[in-house]
């Protein structure tokens, strides 16, 4: 039974953002990091994944994020957590202590920020 | 209520469909079939869909409501395949007691029941998610701690008394302490989201009792 939906869509060569839905817990934490870890490719430098969408998420999730970044870092890939302040995942986080520990961004924009390596230009500039 | 009837499901793709809102009741049936349970040779589908009704008038569960419908089945069977699904909106207990296996995939249907009772009980939905968080975590310990080869089961009740909830998730697996930093993280949400947490050993397993206020 698969209680999350997870959607994928690269934003450039460099980034690739995943988008998750429905509810995060013990039974489906490790069949989606291995979903997450397998859908990064060699060339990607980060993953942005925004759980804005999502309406629960445990401590068997939370887990999952901390062991993501670390299995992505030993790749040299980054990533990048969406999370709003007024989310169900958030108060999760609250409740577990790490809310400011886990370093999450509050919107896809910031994390998709976040994601551009130092010296590119910062997104497209509009110029008159 | 009634409505107009619709093109079959299937014949023709992309058909734009209308979408109709009812509520049911606590302990209301809605019987949902398909047509080959009322299409008899010789007998006039109105009349068959009345019988139908009638019949299903005295079914008190979703069960007894399949049963019905089945039992108008005529001996010779019938011409067309059929389906039958029947869901029942369930008054909500004023003690919420569950046994359910211990897998994980219990957990969202646990949480489900869980909020309904929470919301009945007049907790603020603040309130009900952090409570559900907190239980989420008691029934995730119970269900890694039973290693039995057997299918376990763990045990939940939920009670609530002068506006404060009670809530016992037993196991019959012993307590060991928190392995690795996540069961750890389980143990802190069970106690920033309660006002009280215990937890401790039963004859044979281990059981958690958590309190909160939910109302006045």
């Amino acid at each position: 039974v698969n209680l999350a939906g997870l959607d994928f869509h690269p934003h450039d060569e460099r980034t690739l953002v995943a988008t998750m839905s429905g509810e995060l817990d013990f039974s489906n934490a490790e069949a989606i990091r291995t979903a997450l870890a397998t859908a990064v490719s060699n060339q990607s430098l980060a993953l942005v994944l925004d759980l804005t969408a999502v309406d629960y998420l445990d401590s068997a999730g939370i887990e999952l994020l901390y062991r993501l970044r670390q299995d992505l870092r030993s790749r040299g890939q980054a990533l990048h957590v969406v999370i709003p302040p007024d989310s169900a995942s958030n108060a999760a986080l609250r409740l577990a202590g790490v809310e400011h520990n886990l370093d999450v961004l509050p919107t896809l924009a910031a994390a998709l920020a976040a994601s551009a390596p130092p010296g590119a230009d910062a997104g497209t500039v509009e110029t008159g | 209520m009634e409505l107009p009837p619709a093109p079959p499901l299937g014949v023709i793709p992309f058909v734009k469909r209308d979408e109709h809102l009812m509520t049911l009741a606590p302990g209301e049936i809605l019987v949902l079939y398909t047509d080959g349970l009322v299409e008899r040779r010789g007998i006039p589908i109105d009349e068959s869909i009345q019988q139908l009704v009638s019949i299903l008038h005295s079914a008190g569960t979703p069960e007894e409501a399949c049963q019905l419908a089945v039992d108008l089945v005529p001996v010779e069977g019938l011409r067309d395949d059929m389906a039958i699904v029947a869901l029942q909106n369930l008054l909500v207990p004023e003690v919420l007691e569950l046994e359910p296996l211990a897998e994980p995939t219990v957990l969202a249907d646990v949480r489900r029941l869980l909020r309904r009772w929470l919301q009945a009980r007049g907790a603020a939905d603040e309130v009900t998610r952090e409570i559900t968080m907190a239980v989420n975590e008691a029934c995730a310990n119970a269900i890694e701690h039973a290693y039995s080869p057997a299918p376990a089961r763990f045990r939940l009740r939920a009670t609530e008394d002068g506006g404060v909830a009670t809530i016992v998730v037993t196991d019959a697996g012993h307590w060991r302490d928190p392995r690795g930093t996540n069961r750890g993280r389980g143990l802190t949400i069970m106690r920033s989201a309660m006002d009280e947490v215990t937890v401790r050993p039963t004859e044979d397993g281990t059981e958690i009792a958590m309190r909160r206020r939910v109302s006045r």
